[in-house]
């Protein structure tokens, strides 16, 4: 049976090498899951952790041939001429591509489907490595890109829509999410690699008749735990990327066999293992170690060559694909000769990769882009920003340019000889400095001219502001004058109020005491009337009505007394001394006029006496006749009560 | 095929030309019909003595000639030809292909670019569950990267999958109706045990047990004097086909002999696509009004009801398959209606604006069951267990066959939101169970029911 290779380096696994692609199941049957789901699958997961692979080797292996036509779209110069140039390519001749300024899709609708004629099969795009929008295009290219999106959506062939983009770029995908509610609907993230996944995949790969890598039997876990803490150092971290763990295991087959072509069989062992040593990080050792080696070969020293690998890294350590001829351009200083052999190289020691159709060079896998950024020194940091600066405004349409303000001037001066710019570039940069001077000049000319019209203004402002003083002094002249009168007229006021006041007060307290006065005498309909004026004048009405209320009461006792008082005179007119006591009896407690009570009280008694002696003197002298005698006797006894009852009334009077 | 049977040159017999069932030969200068039919080919030569024959710009030993490439001879190998020919003449009065015929030349079939647009009509014609295995079989066709092995392999197991969705489609179509009438008071007496197999068997039907199965509904439907389904038009011609002489008959029985072919001893070869193709497409003409009929997935209905108003019935559905192309293809596919009238939920149906069809619970929507924005049709395919039915995936993929099971849920109770969610996509399976236990009882006369399975069951087999 032939056998070949199974590791993979830094290419991703594709659908031929699914025999030896392992560790993914449960990853690969939720994707699965996802796309037959919905319409659109986003797929996420930090860098290195195999999302190509697992779309272009686990998905396409879940799918029958001809029910499964994947369209693999990567940025390119452009995300939407790009995948106009892919549906093109695949229409079978119904279209071609024609680049355009600023692409869009003409007949996208028709180019879809032709392509579904061409094959039948439902389409899957597959936006690979789908931040370079974020990272390299401008906006107009991701709105453009979002309008495309939205019409891919509405076509009529079955066509799906894959995602795959590194997770921190998730948070860019705000507005196209906004575009497209169901753009993150189906997501899925791929994990790194952790122990039990390195495991699968390194027993997986032992184990196939058809590779050319055993494992010692007995030694399967023992050696992918060793691999695992090898590629993960002194960092003990529960994961490892995948490009480390793929580069790992071509080092240690190289180590066993020394077969550059990766023919031979490998048995990997723990004693292989360790005879690697400690070997740092995986991917600088293996970059460093090609790099020499380039150099070596190329007899260049080896800052040349990582300086012909920098600008294939953006400033966020990110891939950059590069065309030859802009490659060229970056580097001015180098020879073309030098540049040509060293890209060979580089694409033969695995470290670019050059895409046919797309005609461009690029890091093979974003995890090289970050160790190269690594070993960048500030200046060159700098030098690229600068470079970014230039190419940025150059890049885009003159309407829309801005010229470089003084402060990036002064920062881009030490770089700017260093850097080689094309004419439009230069241009540019020297059309900002001239802008920046005439800015200059008119800074001053404005400043010179706001001077002078400060000092007009100045001269103004101070005749202003001694009029302004003046009518200042003359109001206060004028103000203080009205408040000494307002005060005099006020002081006049108050006092006319105090009088007032006072009068009142006076007219008041007279008709009080003129009430109480002829209240006094019993003159209560005067005394009512005098606190009725007396209420007038009242400040509290309530003294005036109390005083009001205790007249008309003592008028009402004054009035019953009296009454009293009459029927007592009536009876005792009348000798009818009976009723007359009981009259005294009723007016004493009303407390009217006890003089007048006790003076008649006496008269009363001395009337009693009289008439209690007549009777006892009749009851003597009309002894012989007892019936007669007795009748004068009990006369005098109730006349003596009635007596007492009077002693009883005028001893309780006050 | 061996080396040497293809070489080019000229020969004395020769064959002039081929079609669905005669094939030309000219022998000398004398020309003779003979039927396309490889024994008859081989009795003509093996009277004239001759070992090799010309077919164009080849010549074939006579030996080498085999079932297996008998169609790839006579058919110049190419794929989907005779199918494409037969299903564009038979659906010759839809408008689009109406329109195609009209505006292509009377040899359409020459041109790679016509014959690539007379294939999307006819994919766009069908409903979801053909329409979707004629793509795949236009599809393998097409295919360019596969080795012809593998072409063959996929194009017969198509095949053999658009024989067993024909069949079944039909199959569901009657039962449904059926069960329709029963529940009307028909008052039938079913004890034919085939139809009993069917509902009880845990076992898929084989493809001949579909055809008989098939056979026994009609003659069920012939013999009690029921009308058939769908409108009179689109089924009266189906007691022609339940003859045992019918060609749909005959076209089913060659498949199934293909299908049970003894692969140890021999393999696919292109014969049998060829010889399968017209077979498929034999089939595929007894049901013209497949082509007429879309399938549509009630994928939500919303009720939605206000004091002193008409309530409102929020209809949430999809058509299945690519839209018809004089429609704004998402507005043909995914509909949202206000209506008045009820519908059932979650049902499948095979509707036009003449009449329509649920075949719930014999197809399903699983995405929908799932509340999954795509449609995800099953189609019933045995039971399981006491507690199980198996529906098999019509989707382009390997997924296994899912097993659903009844837990009996109780719908009568109120759930906390949360363990509702949980349970929704139990309550539901336990609809279709219990709809199809519904339909067997009542076409049967049984009482059976399912039994709640255990916790642990899982929905995959």
């Amino acid at each position: 049976m032939t056998t070949r290779y199974p590791f993979k380096f830094l290419d991703a696994y594709t659908r031929e090498d699914r025999e030896f692609f392992f560790g993914r199941d449960e990853e690969v049957d939720q994707l699965y899951k996802l796309s037959q789901q919905g319409n659109i699958i986003a797929l996420y997961g930090a860098a290195g952790t195999g999302k190509t692979s697992l779309i272009q080797c686990g998905l396409a292996s879940k799918f029958k041939t001809y029910d499964w036509m994947p369209l693999f779209i990567r940025r390119g110069k452009d995300i939407v001429a790009s995948l106009d140039m892919a549906l093109c390519d695949e229409s079978d001749g119904a279209f071609f591509f024609a680049e355009q300024e600023q692409p869009e899709i003409p007949d996208l609708a028709a180019k879809i489907e032709a392509v579904y004629l061409a094959s039948f099969k439902p389409l899957y795009l597959i936006f690979d490595q789908f931040e370079e929008l974020y990272i390299l295009a401008e906006k107009a290219e991701q709105t453009r890109f979002i309008h495309t999106f939205q019409q891919l959506l509405l076509v009529d062939q079955p066509v799906k829509l894959i995602l795959s983009i590194r997770e921190e770029y998730l948070g860019h995908l705000y507005d196209f999410e906004r575009a497209v509610p169901d753009l993150l609907r189906k997501k899925l993230r791929v994990e790194p690699m952790n122990l039990d996944k390195v495991t699968t995949v390194i027993r997986g790969v032992g184990s196939r008749p058809s590779s050319n890598v055993g494992l010692l039997r007995g030694e399967e876990d023992a050696i992918a735990q060793g691999i695992f803490d090898k590629i993960r150092g002194g960092e003990k971290s529960l994961s490892i990327p995948l490009p480390y763990l793929q580069v790992f295991l071509d080092k240690l087959y190289l180590t066993i066999t020394g077969d550059e072509t990766r023919q031979e069989a490998a048995t990997f062992t723990s004693a292989a293992l360790q005879q690697m040593g400690d070997i740092g990080d995986v991917l600088r050792a293996f970059l460093d170690e090609q790099v020499l080696l380039i150099a070596g070969q190329m007899a260049q020293s080896p800052d040349t060559l990582w300086s012909i690998l920098s600008p294939f890294v953006t400033l966020e350590g990110t891939k950059e694909p590069l065309s030859g001829e802009q490659l060229h351009k970056r580097l001015p200083d180098q020879s073309s000769s030098l540049i040509t052999g060293a890209l060979g190289a580089f694409v033969t020691r695995r470290i670019l990769r050059y895409t046919e159709r797309d005609q461009l060079y690029e890091i093979a896998h974003d995890s090289l882009a970050r160790q190269i950024h690594a070993r960048r020194s500030d200046e060159e940091i700098a030098l690229l920003e600068v470079q970014r600066l230039v190419k940025g405004q150059t890049a885009m349409n003159a309407e829309a340019r801005e010229y470089f303000t003084e402060k990036q001037l002064l920062f881009m001066d030490p770089y700017l000889e260093r850097l080689v710019l094309g004419e439009a570039e230069k241009d540019w940069v020297k059309a900002s400095r001239v802008q920046v001077q005439q800015e200059k000049e008119k800074t001053q000319e404005r400043q010179a001219q706001e001077l002078t019209e400060t000092r007009r203004r100045l001269r103004v402002v101070r005749g202003l502001l001694f009029a302004a003083l003046l009518a200042l002094l003359t109001a206060a002249y004028f103000w203080n004058n009205a408040q000494q009168e307002k005060q005099r007229v006020s002081s006049l006021l108050q006092e006319n109020l105090r009088k007032d006041n006072l009068n009142q007060l006076e007219k008041y307290n007279r008709f009080m005491a003129e009430g109480r006065n002829a209240q006094s005498q019993a003159a209560f309909e005067q005394a009512i009337e005098k606190y009725g004026l007396a209420k007038e004048f009242a400040r509290d009405t309530q003294e005036v009505a109390s005083a009001i209320a205790a007249c008309r009461a003592a008028a009402d006792r004054q009035k019953r007394f009296e009454e009293h008082l009459t029927r007592a005179a009536e009876a005792r007119n009348q000798q009818d001394y009976e009723v007359a006591v009981a009259a005294y009896e009723a007016a004493a407690p009303l407390d009217v006029n006890t003089l007048m009570l006790r003076n008649q009280l006496a008269d009363l008694r001395t009337q009693l006496q009289e008439q209690a002696n007549d009777a006892r003197d009749a009851a003597e002298a009309l002894s012989f006749n007892p019936i007669r005698a007795d009748f004068y006797r009990r006369t005098a006894a109730r006349v003596e009560s009635l007596i007492r009852r009077n002693n009883i009334l005028q001893s309780q009077l006050p | 095929m061996a080396n040497d049977a293809n070489i080019s040159g000229s020969h004395n017999i020769v064959i002039q030309g081929v079609n669905d069932s005669t094939i030309v030969v000219k022998i000398g200068t004398e020309v003779q019909e003979i039927r396309n039919d490889l024994a008859e080919l081989k009795a003509l030569l093996s009277k004239q003595q001759a070992s090799r024959i010309q077919y164009a710009e080849k010549i074939y030993n006579i030996e080498h000639i085999t079932e297996a490439n008998f169609g790839m001879i006579t058919s110049g190998g190419v794929f989907n030809a005779v199918l494409l020919r037969r299903l564009v003449n038979m659906l010759r009065e839809l408008p689009e292909i109406k329109s195609f015929l009209q505006d292509s030349p009377a040899d359409w079939e020459g041109s790679p670019n016509l014959v690539k647009a007379a294939q999307g009509h006819v994919e766009r014609s069908y409903n979801g569950l053909i329409g979707e295995q004629l793509r795949r079989l236009f599809a393998i066709g097409k295919d360019t990267k596969e080795g012809i092995e593998i072409k063959v392999t996929n194009y017969m197991s198509e095949c053999f999958k658009t024989y067993r969705l024909s069949l079944q489609l039909m199959i569901f179509i009657l039962l449904a109706h059926l069960w329709d009438n029963q529940t009307n008071g028909a008052g039938l007496v079913i004890k034919n045990p085939i139809i009993h197999n069917f509902f009880i068997l845990r076992r898929p039907f084989s493809l001949a047990e579909l055809r008989k199965l098939l056979i026994e509904l009609i003659q069920v439907y012939t013999e009690n004097r029921l009308a058939f389904p769908l409108t009179e038009q689109d089924t009266r011609h189906l007691p022609e086909i339940a003859k045992p002489d019918s060609a749909f008959q005959v076209a089913g029985q060659e498949l199934e002999r293909l299908e049970m072919l003894n692969l140890n001893k021999e393999s696919y070869g292109i014969g049998h696509c060829h010889t399968a193709e017209i077979e498929l497409a034999n089939v595929l003409v007894a049901f013209p009004f497949f082509a007429k009929y879309g399938l549509i997935t009630m994928q939500k209905i919303v009720f939605e009801g206000l004091r002193h108003s008409a309530p409102s019935y929020i209809k949430d559905y999809q058509r299945l398959g690519i839209g018809f192309k004089d429609q704004a293809s998402q507005e043909a596919k995914l509909k949202v209606k206000y209506d008045e009238k009820p519908a059932f939920s979650y049902a499948v149906s095979l509707s036009n604006n003449q009449a329509s069809i649920s075949l719930f619970p014999f197809i399903i929507d699983y995405g929908a069951l799932e509340d999954n924005e795509l449609p995800k049709i099953l189609t019933y395919s045995c039971r399981s267990n006491p507690s199980s039915l198996c529906y098999a995936p019509i989707s382009a993929d390997q997924e296994n066959e899912k097993l659903l099971s009844y837990q009996g849920i109780d719908r009568n109770k109120t759930f906390d939101k949360p363990a509702y969610n949980q349970a929704k996509k139990a309550i539901r399976t336990d609809l279709v169970i219990k709809q199809f236990e519904q339909a067997m009882n009542t076409l049967l006369g049984t009482s059976e029911r399912f039994v709640p399975a255990i916790a642990d069951e899982t929905d995959n087999i």
